[in-house]
């Protein structure tokens, strides 16, 4: 049986802890002016089920670096990113010293031969290592230790883009009129590896009880950003200062109303589990109310520049191109500064028949001639699979176009791109169902909060590998300078640390 | 609740004598779960009996023998499938709108488990979408329009017209007699449409579009009147329509089932069992094999299958369709075919199209499906389906260890759980020179793999005669001879699949586990804490001519069926 916790104990429990005020401990290094003043946003972009190798075929020359072949699109925007080696997300995993011979255990990689942690390998992969991507705590165990069922229980954690979101709308001056939105792109079908859908097929979780989906529809989100006020300003009549408009505001305040009535009405008559099943309804309504028009701060982008309407894209290029045009205008309107983006579901078995493939071990990186299959049985192919490596490198075209649109745009001192964090990563390793060294790069400087143009390489061995939560904490406390003193599990019992390596 | 169990549980007394090593091996390396009975049954059933409650008719529950626990049941959201089915039926429409929702959740295998079913915000937006653009469409069309607005208000401010048709779409949607507070509330609804400058239809249109985003339309609610309530009280008349429409039609009740529940008529056996086999008799009961069928025996994953045509140019759409056909024909000879579920692994039965009487070697019907009994006795049953060879086959080749989970998982409700800490390599063809079963048996050598692949290779190799789309084969490629010998682990030898497919046939756990599949699809929940309850349709179905259909009626005839109680806190 689902046996709800508040919403309150799971802030509580689940590896988050926001300090309010903040810390003085936790000062961080850059709080210039100009970043005070220009947005921060944070757009954390997923691909499933790791990289081939070609990914890792970065080369080093003294202090000049070089990226792999499969990373090309990323050239013309090298000096704005980051590539980062090493950083792993499996510590989360309970049990992971105890179970022995888990962590005392060891499998050899099959890439570099290093010897990692059996529990790094996590079983079912394709729903825990997604679901524990953005809050680096072991779902399963949460999911034990509130009574659930570990298998079907749609029930994880806050997530880091959420902690954001959260602390973004608290504040008046960076309340936006959407706290975050949830995209995908691609919605491969496949197994859900023994747990809740949600947990391979859902990136954002405002709490343990509310998944956040994704919208995949371009012309719904296009209409969900006119509606938050993304419309250019030349100073003409308000347009939603008709009377036509007056009375689709009253209709859907009516219908919104009336929701509200019937899920209060029936929660009298049920028990806990069932009231809790609909506070979530609730929750969804009254995020439905802020798109009536009075959800937050008007938009005030001189710069708001929006695309016209899409309509239906199926074409994958085409829709890839529309999501990113879409994510601009947001971030241009100022409409959200959060968006998590799904590329794929995990475990996708989609055919990517759209994508050419091509041998990324040849210079050039010449087409073989075949067409791309299954996304996933591709990442069982072998650890330099050449289907896998060009699907990855399709999405990785996908995120360059975004960065480029991105950094077409000025802003302060440099450029929207220059001042946002874009973290585009995976889950897995690669094929190996492994949490370690996971595919990882950074765009844009966060307004001169990190480095750029650089290939980082953290340690290798498990004992002093650095993990995801430190990622987040680092954004956390040195970007967005909340004040979270924790963030996430780590099953070695080391503290959340800086990532000084990705640090300006 | 995931069980951790012996093999032995699970397939029970007889099976010990056919898979009687595997419990050894097993405990050593591989635990089987999910399904089982547990060790003891739910307690304190018989000690809160509810008494006849007055009215003459009401259902009294009937201790079990031992105890039995017909646990509470959460309110349950539609399943993307349902959704669709029940605006159709509701509305008349041709649009939907689900085909576009977040994708379905689905476990336990089934996409109907209630408390897996989530609402996050993009849902409720979603909803909220779909209602607005099903309303618009139903009044944007004259004849349904008309249909619906079946008087006018006589004078302004009166609300009379609006309440009747509020109450009469109402019973449909939410499947029940509205409350007065939901008359009054959406009443109130209407009035304010009018207010807001829309005319009688808007206004209407209005309140269809609120009734189709409510949570009284998305959730299937059983409500008691005191919540915490341990005492198991019997369904209402419209509470068990819901849960037979939605078992047997994934959809919502029709007029007949809803006239039966406003006359009590579903308060006795009798007039639930005429409930089922009118209802079986609909064709609307295509469902079962459409939604649980596909999913129990894996027909949906023919969809997104993949063949190499370079290796097997006889794989096409066509080919690809006419199997799944087959899968879900094949399933309802046991449904609404007088075959019982124990031929279920020897019926010599084929559904061919012309591809498809290529692949088995029969002769082709002149045009679409053709039913052929007899002509196929190298593979019988349905192992010897073409399509559950090829969904449990890689592209390039079989994969005998994805048949066997199949058979274990599906046929035996048996899941095999590798020990917690144990890495699966990822999976490579073969290499040169060494065949598929010098491969496969390599898995047994190392220590971890041993405990589930000693049970899974020989079963899985047993099917060797088949290749990665089912067709029959006598060599492989390279002309070596194909060897679908093997041993079970209880030592029982077996030459080829006939024989193989008659052990497990012969394995007695196979009927509990399609009830219990049955109980967990039809019930949307796991089967704790109602084992007893499960056991007891096992023992009655075996009293009867052992149908799918037969099996269908004990269920709804249990009283874990007919009866609830409320959630512990």
């Amino acid at each position: 049986m689902r046996n709800m916790v508040s919403r309150r104990a799971v802030l509580r429990g689940a590896g988050v802890a926001l300090c309010l005020p903040w810390l003085e401990s936790l000062a961080p290094r850059s709080a210039g002016a100009q970043a005070a003043a220009v947005p921060k946003r944070f757009i954390p972009i997923y691909f499933p089920g790791g990289a081939a190798e070609q990914w890792r075929d970065i080369t080093v020359n003294g202090t000049e670096w070089t990226l792999s072949r499969n990373l090309e699109p990323l050239t013309p925007l090298k000096s704005k990113i980051q590539v980062v080696r090493n950083l792993g997300n499996y510590t989360w995993r309970t049990g992971l010293t105890k179970m022995s011979p888990a962590w005392y255990e060891y499998q050899t990689r099959q890439d570099t031969g290093t010897l990692m942690p059996n529990g790094a390998y996590t079983l079912p992969s394709h729903s825990r290592d997604p679901g524990a991507l953005l809050t680096c705590v072991d779902g399963d165990e949460l999911r034990r230790k509130a009574g659930l069922d570990v298998a079907t229980a749609p029930y994880n954690s806050i997530t880091a883009d959420q902690v954001i979101a959260q602390a973004l709308a608290a504040q008046p001056a960076t309340k936006t009129a959407l706290p975050s939105m949830q995209l995908g792109l691609l919605n491969g079908t496949g197994e859900f590896d023994g747990r809740n859908s949600n947990m391979s097929q859902t990136m954002s979780w405002a709490d343990s009880n509310t998944p956040m989906g994704k919208e995949l529809d371009p012309q719904k989100i296009f209409d969900k950003l006119v509606s938050a006020g993304a419309v250019a300003h030349d100073g003409s009549v308000d347009p939603n200062a008709t009377a036509e408009a007056a009375k689709r505001r009253a209709l859907k305040t009516s219908a919104l109303d009336s929701l509200k009535t019937s899920a209060t009405t029936l929660q009298g008559k049920l028990g806990k589990g069932d009231r809790d099943r609909l506070d979530e309804f609730l929750t969804g309504v009254r995020e439905l109310e802020k798109t009536i028009g009075d959800g937050g701060n008007p938009v005030t982008s001189a710069a708001c520049a929006p695309i016209a309407a899409p309509g239906s894209v199926t074409d994958p290029d085409q829709k890839a191109k529309v999501m990113n045009q879409l994510i601009t205008m947001a971030l241009q309107c100022d409409v959200t500064r959060v968006i998590s983006y799904m590329l794929d579901n995990s475990r996708s078995d989609m055919a990517y028949v759209h994508v050419k493939e091509r041998d990324f071990d040849t210079v050039g990186s010449p087409l073989t001639g075949a067409t791309c299959g299954s996304y996933h049985g591709s990442q069982h192919g072998g650890l330099r699979n050449k289907t896998f490596a060009s699907i990855v490198n399709w999405h990785t075209g996908i995120v360059a176009d975004l960065a480029t649109r991105l950094d077409a745009i000025p802003e302060g001192n440099g450029t929207l791109l220059d001042n946002s964090v874009l973290l585009y990563f995976s889950d897995c390793h690669h094929g190996d169902h492994a949490g370690f060294d996971i595919p990882c790069v950074l765009l844009g400087g966060g307004s001169g909060t990190l480095k750029t143009n650089q290939y980082v390489v953290l340690p290798e061995n498990p004992v002093d590998s650095r993990q995801c939560r430190d990622l987040y904490f680092t954004l956390f406390n040195e970007y967005f300078q909340l004040g979270v003193k924790e963030f996430g599990s780590d099953e070695r019992g080391i503290p959340n640390a800086l990532l000084e390596g990705i640090l300006a | 609740m995931r069980l951790e169990l012996g093999i032995a549980t699970v397939f029970g007394l007889r099976g010990l004598a056919v898979l009687a090593l595997a419990g050894g091996t097993l405990a050593a390396g591989c635990s089987a779960g999910g399904g089982a009975p547990a060790g003891g049954p739910g307690t304190g059933g018989t000690s809160g009996v509810q008494p006849g409650a007055g009215a003459g008719n009401t259902p009294m529950i009937t201790p079990l023998p031992g105890g039995g626990d017909v646990g509470t049941k959460v309110i349950h959201r539609l399943s993307n499938v349902e959704y669709g089915r029940t605006v159709h039926d509701l509305l008349g429409t041709n649009l939907n709108p689900a085909t576009d929702f977040t994708l379905e959740e689905v476990a336990l295998g089934f996409n109907t488990v209630a408390d897996a079913m989530t609402m996050s915000p993009k849902q409720v937006s979603d909803y909220y979408d779909a209602a607005m653009v099903l309303a618009d469409e139903l009044f944007n069309d004259a004849t349904r329009s008309a249909a619906f607005i079946t008087c006018q208000p006589a004078a302004a401010g009166d609300t009379a017209c609006a309440a009747t048709l509020i109450k009469g779409f109402g019973l449909k949607a939410y499947r029940r007699p509205l409350e007065q507070w939901e008359v009054d509330d959406l009443v109130s609804r209407y009035t304010a449409a009018l207010t807001a400058g829309e005319d009688h239809k808007g206004a209407l249109k209005h309140v269809v579009g609120i009734m189709l985003s409510s949570p009284q339309f998305l959730y299937r609610m059983e409500i008691d009147a005191d919540p915490l309530t341990q005492t198991p009280r019997a369904l209402n008349g419209y509470e068990l329509a819901s849960r037979l429409s939605y078992l047997l039609w994934s959809s919502m009740p029709d007029t007949a089932l809803l006239d039966a529940a406003a006359k009590n008529e579903l308060s006795t056996p009798e007039g639930i069992a005429a409930q089922l086999q009118r209802m079986l008799a609909e064709p609307h009961s295509s469902a079962l094999v459409s939604n649980f069928s596909s999913q129990w025996f894996g027909a949906n994953h023919l969809t997104t299958h993949e063949v190499d045509t370079t290796l097997f140019p006889a794989w096409n759409d066509n080919l690809r369709v006419a199997m799944q056909n087959e899968m879900g024909a094949y399933f309802d000879e046991f449904l609404h075919g007088a075959r019982p579920y124990s031929d279920f692994l020897s019926a010599d039965v084929k559904f061919v199209d012309s591809g498809l009487a290529g692949l088995y070697g029969v002769n082709a019907p002149g045009s679409g499906q053709m039913r052929v009994e007899g002509a196929t006795p190298q593979r019988p049953g349905f192992l010897g389906l073409a399509g559950f060879l090829t969904f449990t086959s890689r592209k390039n080749r079989t994969a005998p260890a994805v048949r066997a989970k199949w058979v274990l998982d599906s046929l035996m409700c048996s899941q095999l759980n590798p020990p917690d800490n144990l890495v699966i390599p990822p999976l490579t063809d073969p290499p040169p020179g060494q065949s598929l079963r010098e491969t496969v048996l390599a898995h047994s050598t190392n220590p971890a793999c041993a405990g589930c692949h000693k049970l899974m290779d020989p079963i899985g190799l047993g099917f060797e005669n088949f290749d990665a789309i089912g067709k029959y084969r006598a060599t492989y490629a390279d002309g070596s001879a194909v060897d679908a010998s093997g041993t079970m682990p209880d030592g029982t030898p077996f030459k080829n699949f006939t024989e193989l497919a008659a052990i497990v046939k012969a394995n007695p756990g196979l009927g509990r586990c399609a009830a219990q599949k049955l109980f967990v699809y039809g019930m949307g929940r796991t089967v704790t804490p109602s084992e007893a309850y499960l056991d007891q349709i096992v023992a009655d179905w075996g009293k009867t001519s052992g149908t799918l259909a037969d099996l269908l009626k004990q269920l709804v005839l249990s009283d874990v069926f007919r009866f609830r109680k409320g959630a512990a806190q």
